[in-house]
C-alpha cells in the first residue's frame, strides 16, 4: 500500500504548486502577458484543489481505486511540470523580452482577422517553432525576431489552437474542416487496409494501420495548420518550408513505418502548392515548385511507391480544399495577389528580393526589419 | 511546428479522456453514479460513436487511432455500441468494468507516451 508515499508526496507537491504560484509574477509591466498569467494561475488553483482531493477523498484509500490514485497523481505532475516548464519559465523573462514578437504577431492577427485571442511569444524554445496551445503560448527560438526568412512560420502556429477551442461558433467551421479532413485520410487507409486483406499479401496492414494513427494524431492537423499559413499568407510560407527543409530536413519523402508526429515534408509542399494554385498564385506556386525540385535533386531523395501510397495527390488535394474553405469560413482575409498589411507585404516581399539578389539579401533584411520593428511600435502593433 | 507542440496538443485531448474515464470509474465503482452525470452521458456518447461507422467526431476518431495498437486480455474488442447502452442503462456488471478499466490503462499509457515525446524523449 503506498498510502504513506501518497501522504508525503502529495503534500511535497502541494508546496511545490504553491511555490510555483508567488512565482507567477504581479504587476508585470507588458500588459498582454496578464492572459497568460491567469491561465497559469487557474491551472496551479485547480492542480492543488486536485491534489487535495486525492488527500481527503475516502474512496482513494480503497484498493480498488489504487489505480486511479497513481493515475490521478501522475496527469497533475504532468501539469504542475508542463506549467512550470513553459507558462511560469515564459512569464519569468516577460519584463526583459523583446516585446517586438508579441507586438508583430497582433499585428499579423489583426491583418488576417485571426478570431482568437493573439497567443503570446516568448523566446525560449530549443526546438524551432511550436505553440502550447492550453496556455496560449508560442515559442521561437531566440533570434527569431532579428531575421525574416522563417517568420511565416507563425502563421502556421496560429492555426494549431484554433483545433482546441471548444464551442465557439466562429471557430467551428475550420474545426468541422479539420473533422472532414481525418474522416477522409482515415477512409481512404481504411480503403488501403481492405484491399490488402481482400488479395495480396497482408504484411503491409500493419504499416497502413500505422499511417492511418499517424493521419489521425498529427499529419492531418499539421496539414491544416500549413494550409491556413499558406491561404492567409501567400507565397512567404511555401518558401519559408522549403529553406526550413533544405536546412534542417532529412529523406523528403519519408513514409513513416512507425508513429511520427509529422507528415514527410515533400507532401507538405505538395499540399501548400495546391493551396496557392486555389488562391491564384499560380505563378508564385510554379516558381516554388522548380526550387523544390531542384531540391530534391541535391538531396539525392526519391520517392518510393509506399510514398504515393501514403500521400496519394487526391487525398492531398482534398485537404488542399477543406482547409481554404474551412479559412474562408471562419472570416480569415485569404492571401491574393490584392492582399495588403506590413506584415504580408514585406514577408512575400523578403523571398522575392531574396530571390532576385541573394548576395545583397542580408544588408536589405536589417534595413527592412529596422522599419518594420517602427511601424509596429508607432502604431501600437 | 516542432513536435512539442504538436504532441502537446493531441495530450490535452488524450488527457481530458484519461481524466473523463477515471471519474467516471471512481463513481461506477463507488456507487454513487447518477444517470444524469455529464461525464457518464459523454463517455457513453464516445464509446457509442467507437462503435459506429456512420458517425465521426475528433474524439473517436483519436481515439481509434490509440486503441489500434492495443488489445484488451481477452484479446476481443469491446462491443463499443452495447458498452455504451449498457454504461446509460446503469449497468456496473464486473465485465463491464473490467473493459472500462482496460480502456482507461490504455489511454494512460498512450498520455504518459505523448507527454515523453513532448519533452523529447
Amino acid at each position: 500500500m503506498l498510502d504513506g508515499y501518497f501522504t508525503g508526496a502529495v503534500g511535497e507537491l502541494i508546496e511545490r504548486a504553491r511555490w510555483l504560484k508567488a512565482k507567477v509574477p504581479r504587476n508585470l509591466r507588458r500588459r498582454d502577458y496578464d492572459a497568460l498569467r491567469r491561465i497559469c494561475d487557474d491551472r496551479l488553483t485547480d492542480a492543488i484543489r486536485r491534489l487535495r482531493e486525492i488527500l481527503d477523498e475516502p474512496a482513494y484509500r480503497k484498493p480498488e481505486f489504487r489505480a486511479q490514485r497513481l493515475r490521478a497523481f501522475r496527469r497533475i505532475v504532468a501539469e504542475l511540470d508542463n506549467v512550470e516548464s513553459f507558462g511560469i519559465a515564459a512569464l519569468e523573462r516577460a519584463d526583459h523580452a523583446d516585446p517586438f514578437l508579441n507586438d508583430l504577431l497582433d499585428r499579423i492577427a489583426k491583418e488576417i482577422r485571426f478570431p482568437h485571442s493573439t497567443p503570446i511569444v516568448a523566446t525560449l524554445s530549443q526546438r524551432y517553432f511550436y505553440v502550447i496551445s492550453e496556455l496560449n503560448l508560442l515559442c521561437v527560438p531566440l533570434a527569431e525576431g532579428d531575421f525574416l526568412l522563417h517568420l511565416p512560420d507563425l502563421y502556421h502556429e496560429l492555426a494549431h489552437p484554433l483545433l482546441l477551442v471548444a464551442d465557439d461558433p466562429v471557430i467551428e467551421p475550420f474545426q468541422a474542416a479539420h473533422l472532414k479532413g481525418l474522416g477522409t485520410s482515415y477512409d481512404y487507409l481504411n480503403g488501403e487496409i481492405e484491399k490488402e486483406r481482400g488479395y495480396g499479401p497482408k504484411q503491409n496492414v500493419p504499416l497502413l494501420r500505422a499511417w492511418q494513427a499517424n493521419y489521425v494524431k498529427s499529419w492531418t492537423t499539421e496539414f491544416f495548420c500549413d494550409g491556413f499559413a499558406a491561404a492567409t499568407l501567400g507565397p512567404a510560407f511555401a518558401w519559408a518550408h522549403l529553406h526550413l527543409c533544405a536546412k534542417r530536413g532529412g529523406n523528403l519523402f519519408e513514409a513513416a513505418t512507425t508513429a511520427t508526429s509529422h507528415p514527410a515534408e515533400d507532401a507538405r509542399m505538395v499540399l501548400v502548392l495546391k493551396v496557392l494554385s486555389q488562391l491564384g498564385h499560380m505563378k508564385a506556386a510554379a516558381e516554388v515548385q522548380a526550387r523544390w525540385n531542384d531540391l530534391i535533386d541535391e538531396s539525392g531523395y526519391r520517392a518510393e511507391p509506399e510514398y504515393r501510397r501514403c500521400y496519394p495527390e487526391p487525398l492531398l488535394a482534398d485537404l488542399a480544399r477543406f482547409c481554404v474553405e474551412g479559412v474562408e469560413k471562419i472570416g480569415c482575409r485569404l492571401a491574393d495577389a490584392d492582399s495588403d498589411g506590413d506584415v504580408h507585404v514585406l514577408l512575400n516581399e523578403a523571398w522575392e528580393t531574396f530571390w532576385k539578389t541573394p548576395i545583397d539579401y542580408s544588408a536589405w533584411e536589417r534595413k527592412a526589419l529596422n522599419a518594420l520593428r517602427r511601424t509596429v511600435k508607432a502604431t501600437g502593433n | 511546428m516542432s513536435s512539442v507542440g504538436l504532441n502537446a496538443g493531441l495530450y490535452s485531448r488524450i488527457r481530458d479522456y484519461a481524466v473523463m474515464l477515471d471519474d467516471v470509474l471512481i463513481r461506477l465503482k463507488s456507487g454513487s453514479m447518477s444517470s444524469n452525470d455529464e461525464q457518464l452521458r459523454h463517455l457513453a456518447e464516445l464509446l457509442h460513436n467507437l462503435g459506429s461507422a456512420a458517425y465521426r467526431d475528433v474524439e473517436s476518431l483519436v481515439l481509434l487511432a490509440v486503441l489500434q495498437t492495443s488489445a484488451p486480455p481477452d484479446g476481443r474488442t469491446p462491443a463499443w455500441e452495447q458498452l455504451s447502452r449498457d454504461l446509460l442503462a446503469g449497468s456496473t456488471t464486473p465485465a463491464l468494468i473490467a473493459q472500462l478499466e482496460w480502456l482507461a490503462a490504455t489511454i494512460e499509457q498512450e498520455r504518459s507516451g505523448m507527454l515523453a515525446k513532448m519533452r523529447g524523449a
